[in-house]
């Protein structure tokens, strides 16, 4: 019955009653969207992250602590073979590749400028920026060598592909060498300031430009990224078993932009669900406190045929528990809506890190919904204690005489 | 005797003036008695049947409830009290507005935690001893006064109480109407051995009355001495 009589009076002042859940499914609605957008965007970041960097490097620890003042991490390739043979049957691995980079300066007779250069294997299963090429062609295997270059650094050289450049650095043994290849084409990059410094190479030339047959880092991909961490701990185990006094890291250990990202929308998220905490809170606060007080009369009758005053306030709250249920279902069905049609429409942004615009993209499913729907739902309970409280406690003559 | 009170003391405080409401009132009510207790505005009526409802506290003095005396009872006690020995029927009727006819006079019930069958064969049959049996399903709105009064007498009934106390019942009703309720009460009254105790300022209803006492200046007259008090 105290079900029955509270959710009747949920109905009784239809108006109030939309106003308060239509502000409680409103910042569900919302809160739902952001969460949806940010949790996509974990997922978003952190694929397009390991697509670049893989979920395990493996390589000297200096190299990863920045400790190394020369080339002398670099792995030799009979120590590369003893790691291939570490991956090349796990069922986990689902490609690898190694890198070598090297600092140098790169120009022709109308100028020269400091280059960050990245040799790798064209065609390697993880990352050989073929993707974001915007002008000329990607890195090829017929032996001959070969740069692309990041389109600003193109620019501040005044080159196109097809040209030739020198390249000019130190070797892994501290001489001074040079040689030329040819421009294939320009890359864009997510980062600007990187995009006018990088030149990637075939793996090849960048050993010849280092006189070295080592490479500097073995990058790993996983079926699932989210093993990384396991992954890496089991490989340092076998590296030690082998006798190879190499470090295997996974992918956030690797960079700290993802758990900067995360901080950074989890401050975000916070915010928005107080918002919207706040929010619902007053306005069900507001809307219960008038709807009990000109509930006054019938409390007093209640109360004096014998009802305490906890079952006064159980109805109450009941009363205010339907609205958060019933505006919290609502906005969480609006916020899933909502999502559901931004996916359709295939609104493109470039997320932060990422070197390709993507749609942006709503999460939509249950756990989503969850922190918004209990925001709902303890936001108006909260509302309503008071008024509640309050109105339970009335005095039962002056209820009875309420006008 | 189902009700007794002694020297029953109300003062409302204004400001800082005293305003005595009842002086020293000494009434008592036997067992299935239909007692009017009739004075004009002001006399102290409605504070006096607050005072026996259980739901205002005396200045001093004692109500007795069958012989309990209720000044010293909690909040908890005084509310198990007012559901298992008392009916009360408003001058505004006072029904829930959102319950049916039906959910209104089976409300009392629920609070008892009588089981739902039991529930429904009491409801039911009081709504057919005040003939609105066949309006059960409807909402007070869907009322005339005295239909509403009727369901309110119902409700004030079906737990079987000891004691049924009316506030001004036939003011809000066209006097035909009050008339009918106010036969209605004298035969429940009758048919069930309960005490109704109504207070009035409409001399019509003195007429219904097996004893009736005059209030006024927050003291009572005529029959209140009954029991020697």
């Amino acid at each position: 019955m105290f079900f029955k009589i509270a959710a009747r009076n949920v109905l009784r002042n239809k108006r109030r009653t939309a106003f308060s859940l239509g502000v409680t499914a409103l910042g569900v609605a919302i809160l739902y969207f952001v969460m949806g957008f940010i949790t996509d965007s974990f997922e978003s970041v952190k694929r397009n992250l390991t697509r670049e960097i893989g979920a395990v490097q493996i390589a000297d620890a200096r190299l990863f602590d920045n400790k190394t003042e020369r080339y002398e991490h670099l792995i030799p390739p009979q120590t590369l073979e003893q790691i291939v043979a570490l991956l090349q049957d796990d069922p986990r691995v689902t490609g690898y590749t190694w890198t070598l980079s090297f600092a140098g300066l790169i120009g022709n007779e109308k100028g020269s400028t400091l280059v960050l250069g990245r040799g790798l294997i064209p065609g390697n299963p993880i990352e050989d920026y073929s993707r974001v090429v915007v002008d000329g062609r990607p890195l090829s295997n017929d032996g001959t060598p070969q740069i692309l270059l990041g389109r600003r650094l193109a620019e501040t050289l005044n080159v196109r592909p097809g040209e030739i450049i020198n390249v000019a650095t130190g070797t892994a043994t501290g001489a001074f060498n040079a040689a030329s290849a040819q421009i294939v084409g320009t890359m864009r990059y997510n980062n600007i300031a990187q995009e006018g410094q990088i030149g990637i190479v075939n793996l090849e030339f960048a050993q010849r430009l280092l006189r070295t047959q080592g490479v500097e880092r073995v990058i790993v991909q996983l079926q699932e990224i989210d093993q990384a961490e396991a992954f890496a701990q089991e490989l340092r185990e076998k590296l030690k078993a082998a006798g190879i006094p190499l470090d295997a890291r996974p992918w956030q250990k690797l960079t700290t932009f993802y758990d900067s990202i995360r901080a950074f929308w989890s401050v975000f998220a916070a915010f928005t669900t107080m918002g919207v905490f706040v929010l619902v809170l007053f306005s069900v606060l507001e809307v219960l406190t008038m709807s009990f007080l000109e509930r006054t009369r019938e409390v007093g009758t209640i109360r004096a045929i014998g009802t305490t005053r906890a079952q006064v306030f159980r109805v109450f709250l009941t009363e205010g528990l339907i609205l958060g249920l019933l505006g919290g279902a609502l906005g969480v069905a609006a916020g899933a809506l909502l999502g559901a049609w931004v996916n359709s429409a295939n609104i493109l942004w470039l997320p932060p890190g990422a070197i390709d615009p993507v749609p942006v993209r709503i999460a939509v499913h249950l756990s989503v919904g969850v922190v918004p729907f209990l925001t709902a739902l303890i936001s108006t309970f909260l509302g309503t204690l008071y008024p509640a409280w309050k109105t339970a406690r009335a005095n039962i003559v002056e209820a009875l005489s309420y006008v | 005797m189902i009700l007794q009170t002694e020297n029953l003391t109300k003062v409302y405080r204004v400001g800082k003036e005293e305003v005595p409401a009842l002086r020293g009132v000494n009434f008592a009510l036997d067992t299935g008695e239909f007692v009017v207790i009739n004075g004009p505005s002001g006399s102290g009526k409605t504070t006096f049947l607050n005072l026996i409802a259980c739901i205002d506290k005396p200045t001093s003095g004692e109500v007795y409830i069958e012989g309990q005396p209720t000044s010293q009872l909690s909040e908890g006690q005084l509310a198990e009290l007012r559901k298992r020995k008392i009916g009360l029927v408003f001058q505004t009727f006072n029904l829930i507005p959102v319950l049916s006819a039906y959910e209104n006079a089976e409300y009392p019930l629920i609070l008892l935690g009588v089981g739902r069958k039991e529930r429904y064969r009491r409801t039911m049959a009081l709504l057919e001893e005040v003939g609105l049996k066949e309006l059960a399903h409807r909402r007070p709105d869907e009322l005339s006064g005295g239909q509403r009064q009727r369901v309110a007498i119902a409700r004030a009934l079906v737990t079987n109480p000891r004691l049924v106390l009316a506030d001004e019942p036939t003011a809000n009703l066209d006097s035909e109407t009050g008339k009918q309720v106010m036969a209605i009460m004298r035969r429940l009254n009758e048919e069930h051995r309960v005490a109704f105790l109504v207070v009035t300022h409409d001399p019509v209803v003195t007429q219904y009355a097996q004893r009736t006492v005059k209030i006024r200046d927050g003291q009572l007259f005529d029959g209140s001495a009954k029991n020697g008090a």
